[in-house]
């Protein structure tokens, strides 16, 4: 066989093989472009106008970027996404590898059920914990005043303006710590146990094993689960829109960023100024991931 | 794409379509321009005619016709059966949407989209919100029938001279108290809020019971409080002039005289209708509620260990010798005016609140009180017993002599769902934490000015 047929034949199982490639993701793209970039660039469009009650719809440049980034409510639900991520992002990543570290040990008996019983809450609806803690921070009828009241302390009214952010906390922990959990634990499960095999030649318990080898290899799983709990926080929406029926004045209109632009765009009637929002928090989730990955990928290269 | 959130408004004049170029830009200032220098275009004949001739109501009642109506009262298909059996060529599509804000904001993007229904479930509160988009039912017929109607119902379909609705339930507010515990603390039934505030401090003190509760996100609730005290902080002329009072020199009495109370801790700010505050009642958390006929209602079935030591009265008042209430909900149904069948449409709204079944459901299945006059003087509404009440006969009795101390002339905003979410945050937060609410209706006044002057009304 000459070169120059085996050559053509090549190119041409190489287009047949591309034109395959690009028929099986072209029902992927449909759906990507109609559902998300489509009404993406209209929000962005939408987001340049000003719709009034009175006076209908006018070009209105960055108005309303302008007016969305020195509003306090807007900048106040920014700043409680941000506090909630400094806090709640760590225990919850804090808890979510000391499970996995905890079961890839092995020291644990029934790993399988553990492992389950801690990613059940993510299985659960957001709309049904929401309303499940709701009731359990019952002030007169859940369980937590009851159980207070049992032992005879002060109930905590966890729906008040000064508790209510340590509860939404609370609920996305319990909802994210088992997926966060899974992910770790399956990029332990991928570590080759010749290092283990190793570590214990030298002489490691299971800790420095744990702090010295497993923590540095997992580390772009853990990236990865701190990129999605930042934009998770963020976003935050669903519990304090349920939260909101049963602690109106500890939630208010604009809890978190997400809730306003909901608020804006649809009991106020503002679509214009909601999307505005909506791409401002984008923004500054992309600048705090960027900045997040940053040091961490400068590291890998290190290395 | 083009027409998406575009609202062409023909009471004021054109409206430039947005233009993201320069050119464009520059023509639809011109176009603005020029609309301020010409009269306002309007799509209503000067001579309006009164009635429907005979012949067009048979032929549109004859043709097969299917109409799109949203509703969220529960009963409602039991009414919309009777109307087809009467009229077999009309299909009533029934779409229950959601209740409230959460239908109101879907009619909003059905009319942006040009697939509104025809006809919509709309309280009170919210016709003016609709008031550019609901059908003016004078054309259909209205003006025959408004004298068979409660005034004060009839009042708040009223836009100027446009009738944009036909009521179907009338809501007094009244005063329900728990005769045990008053009894228990030694007070009778308060008539002036005088007497109120002093049975608030012997109900609290003897059984620890709440004698009222300001929900910290009703603000129709808190308004009808208000109302009832003889405030009326809203005007609407039904176009771009809004006046918004709510802090003026007699409501600033109102919260004062409640700030004492909320300060000395008589009243309770939890939000209503959730779990926890219908289990107040059952719990004797709460002594008195100020409920509209549909109130008890809602209360039997959580509450029902309290059936029979509730006393219904009227509201207490600010000055002895004065009689005065408010109304505290209430519906209609309204026809849109991008409706094609709107003969059909206009007979539904009346038969709804007037034929003789449609109204007897309402009555018993619904359990509202109709806003006709001679179903809610009829013995068939005035001597149905309550068993709630403790001994009274003909509660009903009582309702409508209250809906008779009403004054029909009460406007609402064209933004109630804003209203709504400014009192939770102001107002409402100050009642649920115990801070001044005097400060709050302040609080409430700007933000609501604020959002009015932003959407581009001229505020007064």
């Amino acid at each position: 066989m000459s070169q120059g047929v085996a050559l053509r034949r090549k190119n041409v199982t190489r287009r047949k093989q591309n034109i395959a490639a690009y028929l099986f993701i072209t029902p992927f793209v449909i759906l990507f472009v109609a559902m998300l970039l489509v009404p993406l660039f209209y929000s962005g469009y939408l987001s340049l106008f000003k719709t009034q009650l009175v006076g209908g719809t006018v070009f209105d440049g960055l108005g309303n970027y302008i007016r969305a980034a020195t509003d306090p409510l807007f900048l106040a639900s920014i700043g409680r996404v941000a506090l909630i991520l400094l806090i709640q992002v760590p225990i919850m990543l804090g808890l979510a590898l000391f499970f996995a570290l905890a079961i890839d040990s092995g020291r644990v008996h029934g790993s399988k059920f553990v492992r389950l019983i801690i990613f059940v809450p993510y299985a659960v609806p957001g709309v049904v914990g929401a309303l499940m803690w709701g009731y359990l921070y019952g002030r007169d009828f859940g369980p937590i005043s009851q159980a207070f009241h049992a032992v005879g302390l002060p109930v905590p009214d966890l729906l008040s303006s000064d508790l209510i952010l340590g509860s939404v906390m609370n609920i996305s922990t319990w909802q994210f710590a088992g997926y966060n959990m899974i992910i770790l634990y399956s990029a332990l499960r991928a570590i080759p146990t010749e290092m283990y095999d190793a570590a214990q030649v030298d002489g490691a318990g299971q800790f420095r094993i744990a702090w010295s080898i497993k923590i540095p290899t997992i580390r772009p799983a853990l990236v990865l689960t701190l990129i999605f709990s930042i934009i998770g926080s963020f976003q935050l929406f669903t519990e304090p829109s349920l939260l909101y029926s049963i602690a109106p004045s500890a939630i208010g209109q604009a809890f978190s960023p997400n809730l306003y632009a909901y608020n804006q765009a649809f009991v106020n009637q503002v679509t214009n100024y909601a999307a505005a929002i909506a791409f401002l928090l984008g923004f500054v989730i992309m600048i705090v991931s960027y900045v997040v990955q940053l040091p961490l990928l400068r590291k890998e290269k290190v290395q | 794409m083009s027409t998406i959130g575009l609202r062409i408004d023909t009471k004021l004049g054109p409206v430039e379509r947005p233009g993201p170029t320069r050119r464009g830009f520059v023509t639809a200032a011109a176009v603005l321009l020029a609309g301020c220098a010409a009269p306002a275009v309007t799509d209503k004949p000067s001579a309006k005619p009164t009635s429907v001739s005979k012949a067009d109501f048979d032929k549109a009642m004859s043709t097969p016709t299917t109409i799109e109506y949203w509703s969220w009262l529960e009963e409602v298909p039991q009414m919309v059966a009777l109307f087809e059996k009467k009229y077999p060529d009309i299909t009533l599509n029934l779409s229950n949407v959601g209740a409230g804000t959460l239908q109101f904001t879907k009619v909003r993007t059905a009319l942006q989209a040009g697939n509104a229904p025809d006809v919509m479930h709309c309280d009170y509160q919210n016709i003016a919100t609709f008031a550019r988009d609901l059908l003016d039912l004078t054309a259909y017929g209205a003006s025959d029938y408004a004298a068979d109607y409660s005034p004060s119902a009839w009042g708040q379909m009223k836009s100027g001279d446009r009738v944009l609705g036909v009521p179907i339930d009338l809501a007094p507010m009244a005063a329900m108290y728990r005769s045990d515990l008053l009894a228990k603390a030694g007070v009778g039934v308060p008539v002036t809020y005088d007497d109120f505030a002093t049975a608030a401090k012997a109900v609290k003190d003897k059984t620890g019971a709440y004698l009222a509760t300001l929900p910290s996100n009703a603000a129709t609730y808190m308004l009808a409080i208000l109302q009832a005290a003889g405030v009326k902080p809203f005007t609407y002329d039904g176009a771009t002039k809004v006046g918004i009072k709510l802090n003026g020199a007699d409501a600033k009495d109102v919260m004062r005289y409640w700030n004492t109370l909320v300060q000395a801790g008589l009243i309770s700010g939890d939000p209503n209708f959730t779990d926890a505050w219908y289990r107040g009642f059952a719990t004797n958390t709460y002594a008195s509620w100020f409920p509209a006929p549909w109130g008890p209602y809602r209360l039997q079935g959580t509450a029902a260990n309290t059936t029979g030591l509730w006393t219904l009265a009227k509201v207490p008042q600010f000055k002895k010798g004065v009689d005065t209430s408010s109304l505290w909900g209430g519906s209609a149904t309204s026809v849109l005016k991008t409706s094609k069948h709107p003969i059909v449409a206009a007979e539904w709204a009346r038969f709804l609140s007037q034929d003789p079944d449609s109204v007897k459901l309402l009555m018993t299945v619904q359990q509202q009180m109709p806003a006709l006059k001679a179903a809610n003087a009829s013995p068939a509404f005035i001597d149905a017993p309550n068993p709630f009440f403790k001994d009274q006969q003909q509660t009903n009795k009582l309702f409508v002599e209250i809906a008779g101390t009403v004054d029909p002339n009460y406007a609402w905003l064209p933004f109630m769902g804003v209203v709504g979410t400014t009192y939770n945050d102001t107002l409402g937060k100050a009642l649920a934490e115990k801070t001044d609410l005097v400060t709050a209706l302040d609080a409430w006044q700007k933000a609501v000015v604020d959002y009015a002057t932003q959407q581009g009304f001229t505020v007064s």
